[in-house]
């Protein structure tokens, strides 16, 4: 596999995230701030933004003359949420329920997977924080060193609050340490806009998990919805796990 | 409509317009301070803040811990621009070119309706010109009250620009206020995402477009692109008719 971080840099990064998470004045009232001073803000990585307490909002660039919206190198754009009822509608309507459950989950894994890499190649992470992208063993190689699965954590944990929590998608925790990895959504987008079913509702959100992970270590993924809040459950569990070649 | 709006708060908000356009730099410098007093913050409607240089990102709001965002009353979802392109191929690959057409269309246009419906007009536009666009036009009143009209077209700009430009949409321009006959976009998402294209286009922005000049009118209208970016076009035109 790709070369990893060295520990030491492992290390420093760890020491000055916790330092970071124990002081969290310090990061609103100063670091914020700093990150966002005019003169500093466009030459710092989405992601040395956000552990200095800046939100994805304070990182949307919205250029309203031309109807731009760029966030690190990604073009966004925003739409009501009720676009998620109507297009459901219109598959049921056209090719049936089963069928648009797999066309959501495949827009949704295509979709995620282009803005993790627009993401990746523009201004998210700095470069040596991703030498593992797109390498299908580094799973292993994090998950054998507890140092640096906890970095790799926390910068999932980051990127998942910058485009999946504050882009309206509800709120995600994932367990990077097990297999199959799980992944809990509270108050999921789909299953609030849904409301109750007797059936899981979240393929977009399985759509998106097996995109990120797939762009960031390659090869397939897929996503079981084990438990979905449409369903009274009190929120959405996953398991996310390769497909093996059959 | 329209009655009880005093020509005097009318007058007010277009010299404060007029004024912040010709002294953008100091909108920007001075107003928008006083835009983050806490007190002005909570009570200054959308577009006085962006007139007095604001950012639209700072009037959402966003529940980091529920991960929900939503702007004056309407629950929102970020997508990477891209997602436009992705649903319309996949569309097609399920249900055909035509169907895929007209699917994009009805969609966008069902979640401009919705949305119009839902936006919270007082908390966008100074609470004494809400109304105006709580109900359709009323063209009489506003021919026969020139300022009121002036005013009606900037609000109903600052309407296109907050639900298109600063959405990430592109820049719509009509060529008349307040029921336009012409539409011209520059950088219209579809257009950047989906090309080159023998062939127009952009369904979803025909769709947004004519539920938004269908609410202000309180008719139907139905809008049709006829030259678009994605054929190599410098803009896309549309043209806006009404449903007979």
């Amino acid at each position: 596999m790709q070369k990893m971080l060295p520990p030491y840099q492992v290390k420093a990064a760890l020491k000055l995230t916790d330092f970071l998470d124990h002081h969290p004045w310090l990061v609103q009232k100063v670091l914020r701030r700093i990150a966002l001073a005019p003169g500093i803000r466009r030459f710092l990585w989405v992601a040395i933004k956000g552990f200095m307490g800046a939100t994805a909002f304070d990182c949307h660039v919205v250029d309203a003359a031309n109807g731009r919206i760029d966030f690190g190198g990604v073009k966004e754009t925003f739409y009501p949420t009720c676009i998620t009822n109507i297009m459901r509608d219109t598959l049921e309507r056209e090719v049936g329920k089963e069928k648009m459950d797999e066309i959501i989950r495949k827009i949704s894994r295509e979709a995620v997977y282009l803005e993790i890499k627009f993401g990746v190649e523009g201004h998210w992470f700095p470069k040596q924080f991703l030498s593992f992208i797109g390498d299908s063993s580094a799973m292993d190689v994090i998950r054998s060193d507890p140092d640096l699965l906890r970095l790799i954590a926390k910068g999932l944990n980051l990127t998942n609050r910058f485009i999946h929590d504050e882009g309206g998608y509800g709120c995600i925790e994932s367990e990077l340490g097990k297999e199959p990895i799980r992944l809990t959504i509270t108050n999921s987008l789909t299953a609030r806009k849904v409301g109750r079913s007797d059936r899981p509702t979240c393929a977009a959100s399985c759509g998106m998990m097996e995109g990120a992970m797939g762009f960031m270590l390659g090869g397939t993924f897929h996503a079981k919805e084990v438990e979905c809040a449409a369903m009274g459950a009190p929120c959405c569990v996953f398991e996310l796990s390769r497909e093996t070649a059959t | 409509m329209g009655a009880g709006i005093s020509d005097e708060k009318v007058q007010e908000y277009l010299e404060l317009i007029e004024f912040t356009a010709r002294h953008p730099r100091l909108s920007k410098l001075v107003l928008n301070l006083t835009c983050n007093i806490p007190a002005f913050k909570d009570a200054l409607p959308v577009s006085t803040k962006i007139y007095m240089g604001g950012r639209i990102l700072e009037s959402y709001r966003v529940d980091t811990k529920k991960g929900e965002i939503s702007f004056a009353g309407v629950d929102r979802q970020i997508v990477g621009s891209e997602f436009l392109e992705i649903v319309y191929r996949n569309f097609m690959e399920a249900m055909g070119k035509e169907e895929a057409q007209k699917a994009m269309y009805d969609m966008h246009y069902k979640a401009m309706e919705e949305q119009l419906a839902e936006l919270d007009y007082q908390s966008v536009l100074p609470a004494f010109c809400a109304p105006l666009f709580e109900a359709p036009v009323d063209l009489g009143l506003l021919d026969s009250n020139p300022a009121l009209a002036r005013l009606y077209r900037e609000m109903e700009c600052m309407l296109l620009r907050l639900l298109f430009n600063e959405s990430g949409w592109g820049s719509p321009a009509f060529d008349s206020m307040p029921i336009p006959r012409r539409v011209t976009v520059r950088n219209s998402v579809e257009s950047e995402w989906i090309r080159p294209s023998d062939e127009p286009i952009c369904y979803a922005m025909a769709g947004l477009l004519a539920a938004f000049v269908s609410r202000i009118s309180g008719e139907k209208y139905v809008v049709c692109e006829t030259q678009c970016a994605a054929t190599g076009a410098d803009e896309c035109l549309f043209s806006v008719v009404r449903e007979k």
